[in-house]
């Protein structure tokens, strides 16, 4: 990959701030994240390199990614992250920017057996596994 | 004489492997042992009353200790033979933890090879002769070499305490390499502002004496009384008429590439070091001068007001006794046009830190402008290459150069501060922030936009575009995928090496270094500031990689011995040094060369053979330089020369006893 000249605009990174009131810039990369969460395997950018995406200014590769919609919001990243980015609330806040734009809700399930994600995670706070 | 053995458990370090009842039982039975006892520890309290009740009851002259390494506790168990009045050189040491319970598995084995050890102490102590150290005289001025925040620190530390230093700075003005910076991590103060009071200061304590533009030219002598002659290189310019006005500066038509700004300025042939250098008077770069290059020329002898200008002016030499050297002779950095892939030294635009550093100071080549050398525009992405030589055994120094982590984090704060819209990508391969408050300084250099990559970067090459920029190859291991950068400008993170002129320089002193050039302490904990040769002490980045507060303690710990030295008044010599028997030695004079302390000379000695008087030679050992090496001993083919504690005798008995 070749950083591009041009990475987010000023006011995606505004918008993302706003609604996840997060400095991501604080994530040092450690990968906990990345390593409690569940869904990791299945994703093509794990949560800490969403992360250090969104450091980048690569907006674009977030916002075209699978993990987005893999992401259980299980919380298990955010529960534990030392530096309380809260990436399960990061991701949220990518998913807003584009349920935002896109005007509908209906995206559809990836996950094999078509379970939808409030399935998954209903099942993980009964199982807590 | 009356022997005690005491055998020590070390807890259960020797006692769980070697029976140290039967110990003591088997070395009872040898002649002269009157008393034995195993102790749980020797060197605790107990222990040692324990050991003093037995020399009053037992009325013992020796004593035998086998226990953990005499360099544990020798000067324990010597310090118990004094109060008892004994002579410290009548108590023989064996090893049986380090030598023998912790590196064996069978006790039974261990058993009888810790007998064998004790027994040889025994033996040894038959023949143990009372050993005196010398006292000598300290001279009570210190000389302190090296000018850097680590020389400048040490020598106001003695002299506050009311001694005399010289402080001798081979350079025309003191500073050393903090001058040069712009702000100094991890509080950003302004480094003149820090550095300058402190030279100042040091200009002008009465008791320091400066002697710049100077170089170490000899060294004899010893602790408490080194003679040291200095060499103070020719200014051409006269100390005492020049008032610094700076007219001869101005005026001189000769230009070169300005070293302290790293070739980025030009300076004058006649020239001071930096606009607050102290002494603040001009020296006169004789190679750059045109009048000393044609004959011609002369302006600056023309202008000066005060006619101080001395082209015939000589070095001289300076002779001075001290009693006790520091050297603070700091660092290099290395220059890496080795390290082809950066390209550096190929591309204007790939520069190192120290030249980053002189042009975001507002008093350096462009007033705290950045510009790329290419072009002069100001760098909108600058990459940060790490290690650059570091840590890289392939082609480079294998240690870690300590303050670059550090100081990159700094760049980035400065240029985030200064230039909120460069943007900066940091290349590392770990960010090591072991320091107070360092690594809430790492987290601000992120959280103000540097952007940290882990990965090495393989190669810099120039992206040919028409802004000259430069394609950096490296790695993110984050994305875990090869990534490139298009950058304005590439600081490379220099390694931190030795002076040129260190190993010449601890040949003058007799001081070590370590593999990698840096001088060694005497103890890497316990030692941290003394060499192997007393009353020679390191300050700074002379002794390793470290960062303005760890070369300042270090440099007040230096003082702090040196003070002790001299408020002693007087030290201690080793006492176990070479002895001559004049009658055996044959005066060859072969222990001569081989001394590495240049303790031996050539004595005249009268002797009465056949009812004549006659003069001979011998050899006769200084024992204030001797270190009791035993080199001279080892080669002496008459057998005259004997190492006292470990005579030729007393090593003969310990083997007779296996
Ligand atoms: C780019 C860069 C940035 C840095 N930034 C920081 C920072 O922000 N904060 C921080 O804490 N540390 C920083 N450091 C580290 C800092 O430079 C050192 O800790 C400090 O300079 C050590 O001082 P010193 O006196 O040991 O050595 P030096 O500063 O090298 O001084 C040694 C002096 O001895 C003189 N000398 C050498 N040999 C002889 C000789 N044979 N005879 C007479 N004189 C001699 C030299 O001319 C010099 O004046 C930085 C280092 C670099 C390379
Ligand atoms: S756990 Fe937190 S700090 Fe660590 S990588 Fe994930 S987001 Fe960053
Ligand atoms: S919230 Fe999403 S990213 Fe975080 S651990 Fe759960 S599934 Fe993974
Ligand atoms: S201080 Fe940092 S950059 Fe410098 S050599 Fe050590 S690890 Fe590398
Ligand atoms: S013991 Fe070593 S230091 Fe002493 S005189 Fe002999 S060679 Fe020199």
């Amino acid at each position: 990959m070749r950083i591009p000249q041009k990475t987010a605009a000023s006011h995606q990174r505004e918008e993302l701030a706003d609604i996840i009131r997060k400095d991501v810039r604080d994530c040092y990369q450690c990968m906990k994240c990345s390593s409690g969460c569940p869904f990791a395997e299945e994703m093509d950018y794990m949560p800490h390199q969403m992360m250090w995406l969104t450091n980048l200014g690569l907006y674009e590769k977030i916002l075209n990614s699978k993990s987005l919609w893999i992401c259980a919001s299980c919380l298990a990243c955010s529960s534990r992250c030392p530096r309380d980015i809260e990436p399960a609330k990061v991701m949220e806040g990518f998913r807003a920017m584009i349920l935002r734009e896109r005007g509908r809700t209906n995206v559809s399930p990836v996950i094999p057996k078509g379970v939808p994600r409030q399935a998954v995670i209903a099942n993980m706070r009964k199982f807590r596994r | 004489m009356k022997i005690g053995v005491f055998i020590c458990w070390c807890g259960s370090n020797i006692k769980n492997m070697v029976d140290v009842e039967r110990v003591a039982e088997a070395t009872g039975k040898m002649p002269h042992v009157v008393y034995t006892q195993d102790v749980q520890y020797l060197c605790s309290e107990v222990g040692q009353s324990d050991i003093g009740n037995a020399i009053d009851e037992h009325q013992l002259d020796r004593v035998v200790i086998g226990a953990c390494s005499p360099r544990m506790h020798e000067t324990t168990f010597q310090q118990l033979m004094n109060r008892k009045g004994l002579n410290p050189y009548y108590v023989e040491i064996a090893n049986i933890r380090e030598h023998c319970s912790w590196v064996h598995t069978d006790k039974a084995k261990a058993t009888v090879k810790a007998i064998d050890l004790v027994k040889k102490a025994v033996a040894k102590s038959y023949y143990a002769v009372p050993l005196h150290a010398e006292s000598l005289p300290v001279n009570k001025r210190a000389l302190v070499i090296g000018g850097g925040i680590a020389g400048i620190q040490a020598a106001l530390d003695i002299a506050d305490a009311g001694y005399p230093v010289d402080l001798l700075e081979k350079e025309s003005s003191i500073g050393g390499k903090m001058a040069q910076f712009d702000k100094t991590f991890p509080t950003l103060d302004c480094s003149a502002c820090i550095l300058t009071p402190k030279m100042v200061e040091a200009a002008t304590h009465e008791n320091i004496t400066l002697h710049t533009y100077s170089e170490l030219e000899d060294v004899s002598g010893y602790v408490g009384n080194f003679h040291v002659t200095i060499r103070k290189r020719a200014t051409s310019v006269d100390e005492e008429r020049c008032t610094g006005c700076g007219e001869c500066v101005t005026k001189c038509p000769a230009k070169v590439d300005n070293e302290f700004d790293q070739g980025h300025s030009k300076r004058k042939a006649i020239y001071t070091l930096f606009a607050q250098a102290v002494p603040n008077k001009p020296v006169l770069d004789r190679k750059n001068c045109i009048y000393f290059k044609t004959g011609k020329c002369g302006v600056c002898k023309k202008i000066c007001p005060t006619d101080a200008i001395n082209y015939e002016m000589e070095d001289q030499l300076i002779e001075n006794d001290y009693g006790a050297i520091i050297v603070a002779t700091g660092f290099e950095l290395n220059e890496p046009t080795h390290l082809g892939e950066y390209h550096y030294g190929h591309h204007p635009d790939v520069i190192t830190s120290l030249e980053l550093e002189r042009m975001l100071n507002a008093s350096g080549p462009t007033q705290g402008k950045m510009y790329r050398p290419s072009n002069g525009k100001e760098p909108k992405r600058i990459v940060f290459i790490q290690c650059a030589g570091s840590r890289d055994r392939h082609d480079g120094n294998s240690y870690c150069s300590k303050v670059c982590c550090l100081y990159t984090a700094k760049h980035t704060i400065l240029l985030n501060e200064k230039f909120p819209d460069t943007e900066s990508y940091v290349f590392y391969i770990d960010v090591r922030t072991a320091g107070k408050n360092y690594e809430e300084f790492y987290e601000r250099a992120r959280q103000m936009g540097a952007n940290y990559l882990r990965g090495h970067v393989s190669k810099v090459e120039p992206l040919g575009d028409s802004d000259n920029r430069l394609l950096v190859r490296g790695y993110d291991g984050s994305l875990g995928e090869q990534t490139e950068i298009e950058a304005d400008l590439v600081v490379l993170a220099t390694s931190i090496e030795p002076q040129q002129g260190a190993k010449k320089l601890a040949g003058m002193l007799g001081i070590s270094s370590d593999r990698n050039g840096f001088y060694s302490e005497a103890h890497a904990k316990l030692k941290p500031v003394e060499t192997q040769t007393q009353g020679v002490y390191l300050a700074g980045v002379c002794q390793g990689p470290k960062d303005i507060p760890e070369a300042v303690s270090q440099a007040s710990g230096t003082a702090a011995k040196a003070i002790v030295l001299f408020n002693r008044g007087q030290v201690k010599g080793v006492p176990t040094t070479a002895m001559v028997d004049e009658e055996l030695c044959s005066g060859c004079m072969q222990c001569k060369p081989v001394c590495p302390y240049e303790a031996i000379s050539q004595e005249m000695i009268t002797e009465r053979a056949h009812g004549k008087a006659r003069q001979r030679p011998v050899a006769s050992i200084n024992r204030a330089l001797c270190q009791g090496c035993g080199a001279c001993a080892g080669l002496c083919r008459s057998g005259a020369m004997d190492i006292g504690g470990f005579t030729g005798r007393q090593l003969l008995a310990e083997v007779d006893t296996l």
